[in-house]
């Protein structure tokens, strides 16, 4: 995911380093999303288990 | 306390107070003290995010919420890896590349100079009086529980805070949160170990989670939409993802945080790690308030957990009328007992028409508690109008200085305590750097030496210090704590992220439009605040899409204000 720039953005170069683990930081989104997925239905069956 | 919990409670103090003063001793100059001279790695990026949100409220009051009205309280952090995500990719890497001290000072440079000081001026009202909250929440509980002084509890976590923070600056609050969490995380774990070794021998933990559902519980997901229900799925994951934003995102205490990371890798890192671990901690929090009300349906409870209220009472001349009812209270809690013995025997034999039948038997006789509470609760506001009917935070304390063994209640109040000095140090840390930076040095001393500034952010770090302390003295009656201090948040963060916000994504509007904008929307909260009973957690997306709205509409007929980034 890239941001535009605007003119009051830019400050100083700062290095893209590469994400530890993964190959991009996209695939570390994801992963935290999937891992919010997991967890809203593990709770879910949690709940319904047991009720 | 017995002689052992003293000496393991002072032990843990002194030892995490002496480690912050000693390993950040001789700090040169500002960057270095405000930012740890943007040298830390991920991990303690974390575990500094962690242990500045987790409070001793966090520790206190979440058990007694999740004791009361279920575990539906972690739906309130549903919202929290979203916005983890965004501020990775939007406010991380842009803090960095602007190597800015505070988040205001980017409002200066996209706006002008009224909005940055609104930003830190908000930040500063709110976040000043939330750790007042921070010092007071276990000075209150500790001295109703263990009959400690108040105003001398308050002085001595306030004092050493205050002393270890002013010393040792950014690096000092994240290299003691690295001790903190540790000592917080085995007294939370010990405390849930013994809660199971407590139970009767004949309660399994899987039978203690099936009294925990059967009595609602473990409830934790909900995705029924009401307007009113203060946390279903759908308040948690849209107006917890607005308080998180703007929690994460312009609240200094946590953006200090990651801007200290060593590189834009490591702060995103230490984001999402957050994102990750936060609310299975949170979970874990409430799992233990969930047990320990099974425990007392096996041994019989107080009928209020706060002895200073329920000893005013049995005092007055309502002594005999409570007397009775704690009589009464006892013999329904031993049918209550008794049914549940039926539900698992039951559920142990897979007899699920009996199950349902001793779980309606068991929800009447909880009904009936519950009647009775009631008219004990009248009877102590016969005593005292003024008095303090909300127990929740007194709950897990009660129940830790009742039946835990020796030397593991100084290491759960040393966690409380760690929690609650690894809060406030990140506060006067993020107040102090917000003075100076978005006040001081802005608009007094444009041009002074990098010594003077030093010395000036640690008198900054002494007067908040001060202040919360002072706020923490005067202040008492509070309610269910961890709400108090998220209602607080919430009357001040949907503003500060709806600045953020168009600063960030809405490029045509300008400095005016969204100062008379975020006034507006401010008062708009209040008046929810004051005049509706509508949720706080929906307060933050009111005041957001308000400010962002009406900022819009005013740029239409104000003339442009300058943009670009001057820090």
């Amino acid at each position: 995911m890239e941001v535009e720039l605007q003119d009051h953005e830019k400050g100083a170069d700062v290095p893209e380093e590469r994400p530890p683990l993964f190959s991009s930081w996209n695939t570390w989104y994801t992963v935290v999303f999937l891992n919010l997925v997991f967890l809203i239905v593990l709770f879910w069956t949690f709940t319904r288990v047991f009720r | 306390m017995s002689a052992l919990d003293w000496i393991v409670l002072s032990s843990f103090l002194t030892f995490v107070v002496v480690y912050g003063i000693w390993k950040t001793r001789g700090k040169k100059d500002i960057e270095d003290y405000l930012l740890a001279n943007r040298s830390t790695p991920w991990y303690m990026v974390t575990l500094s995010i962690m242990a500045t949100q987790a409070s001793a409220i966090t520790f206190l009051s979440t058990p007694g919420q999740a004791y009361v009205d279920g575990m539906r309280f972690v739906q309130f952090y549903l919202g929290l890896p979203i916005a983890m995500i965004i501020l990775s990719v939007t406010a991380v890497p842009l803090f960095h590349r602007l190597k800015v001290y505070t988040a205001y000072e980017y409002l200066e440079g996209r706006f002008d100079l009224k909005n940055r000081v609104l930003g830190a001026a908000l930040f500063l009202i709110q976040r000043g009086l939330a750790a007042g909250f921070t010092i007071l929440a276990p000075a209150l509980i500790l001295s109703v529980i263990l009959g400690w002084n108040i105003r001398l509890t308050i002085f001595v976590i306030g004092g050493l805070v205050t002393l270890y923070t002013t010393t040792g600056g950014t690096e000092a609050v994240n290299k003691t949160h690295l001790l903190q969490m540790l000592i917080i995380t085995t007294g939370m774990a010990a405390a849930l170990f013994m809660i199971f070794r407590l139970l009767p021998s004949d309660v399994s933990m899987l039978d203690a989670a099936h009294v925990a559902g059967k009595m609602g519980k473990l409830n934790a997901i909900t995705f029924e939409f009401d307007w009113r229900d203060r946390y279903n799925f759908w308040t948690g994951l849209i107006g917890g993802t607005f308080l998180a934003l703007s929690y994460f995102g312009t609240d200094q205490s946590q953006v200090q945080r990651y801007l200290s990371g060593s590189s834009v890798a490591q702060s995103r890192l230490g984001l999402l790690t957050n994102g990750i671990v936060k609310i299975p901690m949170q979970f874990f929090i409430l799992y233990i308030g969930a047990m320990i009300f099974v425990f007392y349906q096996f041994v019989a409870p107080p009928l209020f957990f706060n002895p200073v209220e329920e000893a005013a009472v049995k005092t007055s001349v309502h002594a005999a009328e409570y007397s009775r009812l704690e009589t009464e209270y006892e013999s329904i809690h031993r049918e209550k007992q008794l049914s549940i013995r039926e539900m698992l025997s039951a559920n142990d034999a897979g007899d699920e028409a009996m199950v349902q039948e001793a779980a309606r038997s068991v929800q009447q006789s909880r009904a009936e508690e519950l009647q009775l509470r009631e008219e004990a609760l009248a009877l102590m506001r016969q005593v005292n109008p003024a008095a303090d009917t909300n127990d929740t935070n007194y709950i897990f304390l009660s129940f830790v200085v009742t039946f835990l063994p020796v030397g593991l209640i100084g290491l759960v109040l040393a966690a409380i305590l760690s929690a609650s000095m690894s809060s406030t140090s990140a506060e006067l840390n993020a107040l102090a750097s917000t003075t100076v930076i978005d006040l001081y040095k802005r608009m007094f001393r444009k041009d002074a030496s990098k010594r003077h500034y030093l010395l000036v952010s640690k008198a900054a770090t002494v007067f908040w210090g001060c202040y919360a302390i002072m706020f923490a003295l005067f202040a008492n009656r509070l309610g269910s704590l961890i709400e108090a201090v998220n209602i607080l948040g919430s009357l001040f963060y949907g503003t500060i992220l709806g600045i953020f916000l168009v600063a960030f994504y809405v490029k045509r509007v300008g400095g005016t439009a969204t100062f008379i904008a975020a006034i507006a929307a401010e008062l708009m909260v209040i008046a929810c605040f004051v005049f509706t009973d509508i949720p706080y957690l929906w307060y933050n997306v009111i005041g957001c899409v308000v400010l962002v709205l009406l900022a819009m509409v005013l740029e239409a007929f104000l003339p442009r204000s300058r943009v670009g980034y001057q820090a």
